[in-house]
């Protein structure tokens, strides 16, 4: 998958003890995924740890010799074969979501982690501690558990009949999240969009396609919408508990960062009586059952 | 009345309840319908009491034929009054769903006339969610103590998750505060759900094909404060619950007063916030770690600390046990240490395997070291520079909020316990 985005520290800058003790070649590369496969090989082939691994179309000045690889899908394939082989598939697995990571400089960190993997095999999966594995281990963690938030805490806007979000994602979750929002609405078109990677996922009646777009600015929300953003924030509003208030516990589990997209957060619009959610469905919504009895 | 309004206060009206969890049920999405679900649930907010808000949880109605003395929407009540009709709630329901703001429904009720008449409305908000909405996302009913059997089976069919309020954690409360309700009324069909999950499960066995029920199984709650018992008798009652009934989850609700009653709290006392938090962590400990109720507490120490967790607790009172040599103890015991969680003992299992571990590698794994640190070894030393003094030993297994209760006891909450006491009990075991 193509990283155009800078996010936080990823994809730049050299991780300092690798630098040092490594050679004086900085590769460059497109910033796929193919594109480090390919980095990989020829690295661990040449048996040379690199001191940089660089996006190419962020021309930098370095020090050091630059050196440009050239993405390209045979030599990909093998690498990821050899790393089943000689490491392990979950090994692969680990260093593709790695890959979605904001690890500063995770491509360094893949390598270190292959070259190390290419030398004991299997095992180095279990050593959850050495310096090559406990770095991925944990940005992968990050990475899991900010797409499992992400699962709950992402807002759609009916727009005209489609469910449109924006998020905005320390790392690259719609690749993980994808399978759950294409299986969860298989009748539905939904697209999320990711402002910091500038990266879209489309859902069309549960096929999912994976992109990149330059910028994305969801249409104004019509009343019907409005409504039901207005009987959101009454709901939750009304079930919290006033005696047990405690901003500090609700920071924890959901931190600020996530509120500028969701629903509940954003200022209150009128609830429009006259166009109540009626236009929802064959029922009438604003009926009362006669059965239910003196309510009003 | 608008459909704002009847939800505000149909939400308002259900807030006490606390379980709105949605898990314990993997169902996969399907073309012609709409959600899914996962087996370990999903939040989709926090209220700004910070729990959980996993499912749309509103009453069906708070028009209330009861008069329980501790409810809010007893009949004598004088309080806003609403119904949803099923077809509202079930659209909305729908709608809420599709922008991703729930994982599904949690349906409640006041009584309305009569059980039977209330279930039969909770059926069809769930017959209209299923079948025309083909709404496969989770569902959480509450069966209605009193309630005809073959109701309650419909009912069961439909939704995922089925419970019943035990409300009280004793027969003699619930004969003081709840005069309608009687045990039978709740343990009847607590048992028949217990009967049902477990038929469905063997006829789908059997036949390959049978209508679920209740598939992901059952739970309850219960108020804690409102009536004397102790954390030791709450505690066996849920042993026994999880035992007896299968259930998946008892939970545990601080008592917010909101009757004014002799036989109640007054209704200046705050809600016992830090009791609950101690009964849930018990709970976690019964179902995850392999402890038994009458390990944590017992007839001569019938309640929990305030100051430091239940197990934390057991560990002080337990020091002939430790310190446990990291690179040996099976992991059992490793459970049994502060500090160490169900998944940092696996991690250490693996992990010993490929060299032995010591303190650095302990912190990687995600041990909490400022409470494991007086429990264990590595390489068979203790951890360089503990400090064992009873106040260092004491701060060190006190959460930072109990530290600040420490420092600043509020008189009320902090009575049960004595500081001096967990010093002597510290000193004479280290």
């Amino acid at each position: 998958m193509h990283n155009r985005a800078n996010v936080e520290g990823g994809g730049q800058g050299f991780a300092p003890e690798i630098a040092s003790e490594g050679g004086h070649v900085v590769y460059l590369y497109d910033g796929t995924f193919d594109g480090l496969l390919c980095v990989a090989g020829i690295s661990l082939a040449e048996g040379k740890a690199p001191a940089g691994i660089l996006l190419a179309d962020e021309a930098q000045l370095t020090m050091y010799e630059t050196r440009r690889i050239e993405t390209d899908a045979g030599l990909a394939r093998e690498t990821a074969m050899e790393i089943r082989r000689r490491i392990s598939r979950d090994a692969l697995d680990l260093v593709k979501r790695a890959f979605l990571t904001c690890l500063e400089s995770r491509e360094l960190a893949i390598l270190a982690f292959l070259r190390r993997g290419f030398r004991e095999g299997g095992s180095l999966m279990r050593r959850l501690t050495a310096p090559e594995v406990a770095p991925l281990l944990r940005a992968v963690g990050h990475l899991t558990n900010e797409a499992e938030k992400y699962r709950g805490f992402i807002r759609f806007s009916d727009l005209g009949g489609a469910l449109v979000s924006v998020i905005s994602p320390l790392n690259q979750v719609l690749p993980l999240l994808a399978p759950h929002f294409c299986g969860r609405f298989p009748d539905e078109t939904l697209l999320i969009y990711d402002r910091t990677h500038r990266a879209f996922l489309l859902c069309d009646r549960g096929t999912g396609r994976l992109g990149y777009m330059d910028e994305f600015e969801p249409s104004e929300a019509d009343t019907w919408e409005k409504n039901y953003r207005a009987l959101w924030q009454s709901f939750y509003n009304a079930i919290a508990v006033r005696e047990r208030y405690n901003p500090r516990c609700r920071m924890g589990h959901m931190p600020k960062r996530y509120w500028e997209h969701m629903t509940e957060f954003w200022e209150r619009e009128a609830f429009f009586e006259s166009n109540t959610v009626a236009k929802a469905g064959p029922g009438d919504i604003r009926g009362t059952d006669r059965r239910i009895g003196p309510a009003e | 009345m608008n459909i704002e309004r009847k939800l505000e206060i149909l939400a308002d009206a259900a807030k006490y309840d606390v379980a709105c969890t949605s898990s314990g049920l993997d169902r996969g999405g399907r073309k012609g319908s709409i959600g899914s679900a996962s087996g370990f649930g999903c939040c989709h907010s926090f209220s700004a009491d910070g729990r959980c808000i996993s499912l749309l949880k509103v009453l069906m109605t708070n028009i209330c034929a009861y008069d329980c003395a501790y409810c809010v929407n007893r009949r004598s009540n004088d309080i806003p009054r609403a119904a949803f009709s099923p077809r509202e709630l079930a659209e909305l329901t729908i709608q809420f769903y599709r922008r991703n703001y729930i994982e599904g429904l949690f349906v409640s009720s006041a009584v309305i006339r009569n059980p039977d008449y209330t279930t039969e409305l909770l059926i069809e908000t769930l017959q209209i969610l299923r079948r025309e909405h083909n709404f496969r996302g989770y569902v959480h009913a509450k069966a209605i103590p009193g309630a005809d059997a073959r109701l309650l089976e419909r009912l069961g069919t439909l939704a995922d998750r089925l419970s019943v309020n035990i409300e009280l954690p004793s027969e003699s409360s619930l004969k003081l505060l709840a005069p309608d309700k009687t045990k039978e009324a709740i343990f009847g069909p607590m048992g028949r759900i217990k009967d049902g999950i477990e038929e469905s499960r063997e006829a789908l066995v059997k036949y390959g094909d049978a209508p679920r029920f209740a598939q992901a199984g059952q739970s309850t709650q219960m108020i804690i404060g409102a009536t004397p018992e102790t954390d030791y008798r709450i505690l066996m009652l849920s042993e026994g619950l999880y035992r007896r009934y299968s259930l998946k989850r008892v939970f545990y609700s601080a008592y917010v007063p909101v009757a004014e009653n002799k036989n109640l709290p007054s209704k200046d006392t705050k809600p016992p916030l830090l009791r609950e938090h101690r009964l849930y962590q018990a709970d976690w400990l019964l179902r995850f770690y392999g402890f038994k109720a009458s390990e944590l507490l017992d007839e001569k120490r019938q309640h929990f600390s305030a100051y430091i967790d239940p197990k934390c607790d057991w560990a002080l009172n337990h020091m002939e046990l430790f310190p446990l040599e990291v690179n040996r103890a099976p992991y059992e015991m490793l459970l049994r240490v502060p500090g160490i969680g169900v998944k940092g003992a696996k991690k250490i299992l693996l992990a010993r395997k490929e060299g032995r571990l010591d303190f650095g590698d302990l912190k990687k794994l995600g041990v909490t070291l400022k409470r494991a640190q007086y429990f264990l070894t590595c390489k068979d030393r203790t951890m360089p520079g503990l400090n064992t003094r009873p106040e260092a030993v004491l701060r060190g297994l006190m959460s930072n909020e109990s530290i600040k209760a420490f420092d600043m006891p509020p008189a009320e909450q902090l009575s049960l316990f004595d500081a001096e006491d967990y010093a002597k009990c510290i000193t004479g075991q280290m």
